[in-house]
């Protein structure tokens, strides 16, 4: 049998198969009593549901098996309690630099990313002739893909013929400072990240903030300007208290994004003397030395750092977030 | 009406779906059974092994071999299916990986059949030593080599004519005939050497060698000057010994002190073996299989690699070959296929791992434009030399390289200023793994 065939046979089984998956699900609930409109919606969402729990939270509660037991594929998993979280925290020589480099990556590039897309989508909110095309231009490089995005970056960092340092090594040797080799020494390696960072701050992160900032209501500023305030009264009082919860949107996005940093790094290969991300740490250690278990560990301890950090920033957000309407 | 015939069309569909699934599934007995291959090979490369295939196919009434490359993340690719049961019957694998596909009861052991096989590719002591302990474990054997690759010193002659080397001498080379060599071949744009002064070593036009992390293995200049980087019993790994000192201070002295190598920013911007082809660097050390002999500007020879103090020439052997998944069907049949495609590659790869095979004529009837260097590549086969592996190899190769490699090659650390300290993360892998 052609594979084609084959492929095409089994597609048509499991839709068939998630198609009266749906049936059952209707005339189960329908059985239980359930209103029509619910158990429509019930049956609607099987798919996605099915998905999920098979493709999200198989994985997610396998993997946290895992990090329990020594795991390199291609044996059963053997179980070795808290062993593998005993050897990180303890032993392994990579671990904490790459917490390290993660976090202060994360630190160092979220407030610019955040700030930079909200300054960005600020001069592009204004209602200039041909302001489409500014916002078209800079939407474009969300649409090339992170690989191509990487090798440029690669290219611009080249310590001899890239564009970055033709501007920046006259500066340094001002300071007596020789030419930066941004990926191959590990001084210049969390700045280059965080440089590279700012290509955030166009793109998708733009445009949400350009979405918020077009809902702000007008009469705010014009009261504001009428009792004599300033652009940046304006700015302080006005607009980020009103665009506040896309803020904490985008921080939250943010941190999470950052910690979990790999594309440019896997293609911009920087020198590992200055640590690793933690997602190619993940990467390596699973997929490169098949230490699946470990490799698991690594990954849940990845989570729990995003999860602590996500909910700082939640609690946090009582404190700086201004809801419209909000009761308390 | 419809929520009536719904469920009956999609009952239906299950029913047709899983009768078309099932009747296909039956198979002729006396059809050839299907042999699938996993291999790494890219489009070239599985173009030419297909014709291969097809010709095997052709004469075999009992097995058909399917291809199945995949040149991305291969050893990824075949993790997952062999832990899912679905692997390909025969697969290519290195050196690297076989010890740990084998530790771990992934491969079929071949000892026995092996043993009372007359076919030409099961007679053992037809293949170089080397090649052949890499496919076996715990003394059973787990596969058979199809390529035993020395690493090759390849020179720009017209580069080594201009600076008055005769080509002839450079088998004779040691380490210092290199360094002198490579320093008179290093040149920046003002047309001075490492050792005249005012030389620009930010200003390079000419490099005199090419070396990244990882390639060429440092670990042939440790073997070159006596020392070990681990030990044959997988107890140490003393790459702080003078011996192995010697070795890595021999290279960081050339990178760092001589400049004779481009860093990786620009071998990364210009190719690692474009940058010898396009003459911009002078020698390069490459398998033997590359075809840097195909150059249409330089005239480039494969040399021998230069002799170490000790007078070694031990040169890194890449050694490829395939085993048979534990897991197929049809053990014998898929043992057939194994046996007669390994002699196929055999005579089709070179250096070919089995003595026989591996001579001069064989390399210049495969592979013409190596008319000058198939005595070379020859002679390098004596000097092969092979890691000593052990399951959680790449844990150990890992540190090696990024802890040892990285901050000799590409930072500027003394090797004598941080073996010690990395010496003791390599043998705290090695005590895991005892």
């Amino acid at each position: 049998m052609q594979p084609h065939l084959a492929t095409a046979i089994r597609f048509v089984i499991v839709l068939a198969g998630v198609s009266g998956l749906m049936v059952l699900v209707h005339r189960g609930l329908r059985l239980l009593n359930v209103r029509r409109e619910a158990a429509t919606g019930y049956a609607l969402i099987t798919p996605w549901l099915v998905g999920f729990l098979v493709f999200t939270s198989f994985p997610m509660i396998a993997s946290a098996y895992l990090s329990f037991t020594d795991y390199n594929i291609l044996q059963p998993p053997n179980w070795v309690g808290l062993e593998n979280f005993r050897r990180i925290f303890t032993r392994d020589i990579d671990f904490w630099p790459a917490i390290r480099l993660t976090l202060l990556y994360a630190f160092l590039s979220v407030p610019i990313g955040v700030a930079g897309a909200l300054v960005v989508a600020m001069l592009l909110a204004n209602d200039l002739r041909g302001i489409g095309i500014y916002r078209t231009v800079y939407y474009l490089p969300t649409v090339l893909p992170e690989v191509a995005v990487a090798l440029l970056w690669r290219w611009i960092f080249n310590p001899q013929a890239g564009l970055l340092n033709r501007f920046v090594v006259p500066v340094f040797r001002l300071f007596g400072l020789s030419r930066p080799d941004w990926f191959g020494d590990p001084t210049y390696v969390l700045p280059a990240f965080v440089i590279i960072s700012l290509w955030g701050i166009t793109g998708v992160n733009m445009v949400i903030f350009l979405a918020a900032l077009k809902n702000v209501p007008l009469h705010l500023y014009e009261v504001a300007f009428i009792d004599g305030a300033g652009g940046w009264k304006r700015f302080r009082h006005i607009t980020v208290p009103m665009i506040s919860p896309v803020i904490f949107l985008q921080v939250v996005r943010g941190i999470i994004g950052a910690l979990q940093i790999f594309t440019v790094y896997a293609f911009t290969n920087p020198t590992p003397r200055a640590g690793k991300f933690m997602s190619f740490y993940i990467y390596q250690t699973g997929f490169q030395q098949f230490r699946m278990g470990y490799a698991s560990a690594l990954a849940w301890i990845l989570f729990a750092i995003i999860l602590v950090l996500t909910l700082m920033v939640l609690r946090s957000s009582e404190m700086w977030v201004y809801y419209e309407g909000e009761r308390k | 009406m419809v929520r009536r015939i719904a469920p009956v069309l999609v009952l239906g569909m299950l029913i047709s779906g899983l009768l078309f699934a099932g009747g296909a599934a039956e198979a002729d007995p006396d059809a050839p059974v299907e042999i699938r291959l996993a291999t790494w090979a890219g489009a070239s490369e599985a173009n030419e092994l297909q014709e291969i295939l097809d010709e095997l196919n052709d004469r075999s009434e009992t097995y058909y071999i399917t291809q199945e490359s995949s040149p991305a993340e291969y050893y990824t690719n075949l993790q997952t299916q062999v832990a899912g049961g679905t692997a390909a019957d025969l697969m290519w694998l290195d050196q690297d990986n076989l010890i740990d596909f084998a530790a771990r009861g992934a491969l079929l052991d071949l000892t026995e059949m092996i043993e009372g096989d007359d076919h030409p590719a099961a007679d053992l002591d037809g293949y170089f030593e080397t090649p052949l302990e890499r496919f076996t474990y715990d003394g059973r054997v787990y596969g058979l080599p199809w390529i035993s690759m020395p690493v090759m010193l390849y020179v720009n002659v017209d580069h080594m004519r201009e600076i008055g080397v005769d080509p002839e001498q450079i088998n004779d080379w040691t380490w210092s005939e290199f360094r002198d060599a490579a320093i008179e071949l290093t040149r920046d744009r003002q047309g001075r050497t490492p050792v005249d002064s005012g030389f620009d070593p930010d200003d390079i036009e000419r490099y005199a060698f090419s070396m990244v992390p990882g390639w060429p293995p440092i670990q042939q200049w440790i073997w070159q000057a006596g020392g070990e980087e681990l030990t044959e019993d997988l107890s140490a790994s003393p790459i702080d010994s003078d011996a192995a000192l010697t070795g890595a201070e021999f290279i960081y002295e050339l990178l760092h002190e001589y400049h004779i190598a481009p860093s990786q920013s620009i071998i990364g911007d210009r190719g690692f073996d474009q940058m010898m082809r396009d003459g911009q660097v002078s020698m390069f050390m490459g398998g033997a299989a590359d075809d840097l002999e195909r150059n249409e500007n330089y005239e480039i020879r494969a040399f021998v690699l230069p002799a170490g103090p000790t007078g070694s020439r031990a040169n890194w052997a890449w050694i490829g070959g395939m085993a048979i998944w534990r897991g197929t069907d049809h053990p014998e049949i898929a043992y057939e296929a194994f046996m007669d495609l390994s002699d196929a590659i055999h005579h089709w790869k070179v250096p070919s791992p089995r003595i026989d095979l591996a001579n001069a004529e064989t390399i210049i009837e495969l592979q013409p434009h190596k008319v000058d260097s198939a005595e070379n590549i020859i002679t390098s086969l004596e000097h092969l030399r092979a890691p000593n592996l052990f399951p959680g190899y790449s844990e150990w190769a890992t540190i090696f390289g990024e802890r040892y490699v990285d901050p000799i090659v590409r930072g500027d650390e003394r090797p004598a200023d941080i073996a010690s300290d990395v010496r003791a993360m390599l043998e705290d892998v090695l005590e895991d793994y005892r």
